[in-house]
């Protein structure tokens, strides 16, 4: 086919295009979205008993919150690579390592908590009575399939920093989520259980991205 | 742009037809091979076909423009590394064939096969340069001979077997 002729043909198929929404309305409503798929999948699963008893816990407080703004950080910015002339500006370097930053920190509060020791996480990770990183991984399919089915929507370009930061996204909610209904307050069952299968999941999401989001 | 984001036809003619010669501009500073020119401009005008409801009219066209042809041209090289990769390295065949211990062979083989062809009676003979000299089927051959099919395929099988005989006594008579 030369070129005149598929000109053509693109042009007779044309119809009105419906322009594409900013990141920062795609990432709250899929951020409302994935909220509310994680609430049902936190009540089935049952919530902890002592939930109200957490409440008052300033840190779980504190902790819940940080994982929000890193996953809407994080979500925001792989809505805004759906955009191929999307460059990480200044801004959106330190939103980013903000994101990362953010778990980077809980994690290493954990790990200053049990004095850095690494056979303890060994020990949590083969724990078969408590395997909560089964259920962030679960909590996660849904919300990636969309956040997935989204960004096919756009041209993305760098699609291992998209995946990367949208997975990253899903993981802080559901490793956040999977506290909730988890009972076990020790360090070590929250590091290894919820909060290093964040970064996991994330490089999952790497691989996903390179594969799913070709156009 | 904007316009054919409204559905446009014209505007979008337009455009993509303005786009050809600078995308080809483009194109040659970045691809050596010039015959493949042509397949990464379709690709690209494709891929701004596909990605156009990401472009904000707001901001400026060209800088979205070259991000898609700059991905293209990314994944043109990349298809081309992967090519290139998958490729074995060409067998020198000559050095088989060419061996001289080889040809030599093979030489005494067709020599052989020449011989028994020669010693055959002049029907089976035909028969045989038919089939496997001149490359014909059975039933062309028994068209061509006026022999009924079954006739030629057991002449064959008898002149098979005589050839076999002769190459034998031969191979024999050479060692």
């Amino acid at each position: 086919m030369n070129n005149k002729d598929l000109i053509k043909n693109l042009t007779d198929n044309l119809e009105p295009t419906q322009k594409l929404p900013s990141a920062l309305f795609l990432s709250l409503k899929w951020l409302s979205i994935t909220v509310l798929c994680l609430f049902v999948f936190a009540v089935i699963a049952g919530l902890r008993k002592d939930i109200d008893m957490m409440a008052y816990n300033h840190y779980f407080i504190f902790e819940t919150l940080l994982g929000l703004i890193a996953s809407l950080i994080a979500g925001y910015l792989s809505f805004c690579f759906m955009r191929p002339d999307f460059k990480l500006t200044n801004i959106s370097y330190v939103l980013a390592c903000a994101s990362i930053g953010i778990w980077l920190y809980l994690i290493s509060y954990y790990l200053i908590e049990i004095d850095f020791n690494l056979s303890l996480i060994a020990k949590e990770f083969i724990n078969i009575e408590q395997l909560c990183s089964i259920e962030v991984f679960a909590f996660s399919i849904i919300p990636i399939t969309y956040l997935f089915s989204i960004l096919q929507k756009g041209a993305v370009i760098q699609k291992m920093k998209a995946g990367f930061l949208g997975v990253l996204s899903v993981a802080s909610l559901s490793s956040i989520t999977s506290r909730y209904t988890c009972s076990s307050d020790m360090p070590s069952h929250i590091l290894a259980q919820h909060f290093l299968e964040v970064f996991i999941i994330g490089f999952i999401g790497i691989l996903l991205a390179k594969k799913i989001l070709k156009w | 742009m904007a316009r054919s984001q409204q559905g446009d036809k014209q505007a979008y003619t337009q455009l993509l037809t303005s786009l050809q010669s600078i995308l080809q501009e483009y194109l040659y500073k970045r691809i050596f091979d010039p015959s493949s020119v042509d397949d990464v401009l379709q690709n690209i005008l494709i891929a701004v076909d596909k990605a156009k409801a990401t472009y904000t009219p707001s901001k400026p066209f060209y800088p979205w423009l070259y991000a898609i042809a700059q991905y293209k041209v990314i994944d043109y090289i990349r298809q081309q590394e992967r090519k290139i990769a998958k490729e074995t390295e060409f067998e020198p065949i000559s050095e088989t064939f060419c061996a001289p211990e080889t040809n030599k062979e093979t030489e005494e083989a067709f020599e052989l096969i020449h011989l028994a062809l020669e010693k055959l009676p002049e029907k089976k003979r035909n028969i045989v340069t038919l089939l496997k000299i001149e490359g014909y089927s059975i039933e062309e051959v028994a068209e061509k001979t006026g022999i009924s099919i079954a006739n030629v395929k057991v002449t064959a099988h008898r002149a098979y077997k005589d050839m076999r005989l002769t190459i034998e006594k031969l191979d024999k008579k050479y060692d």
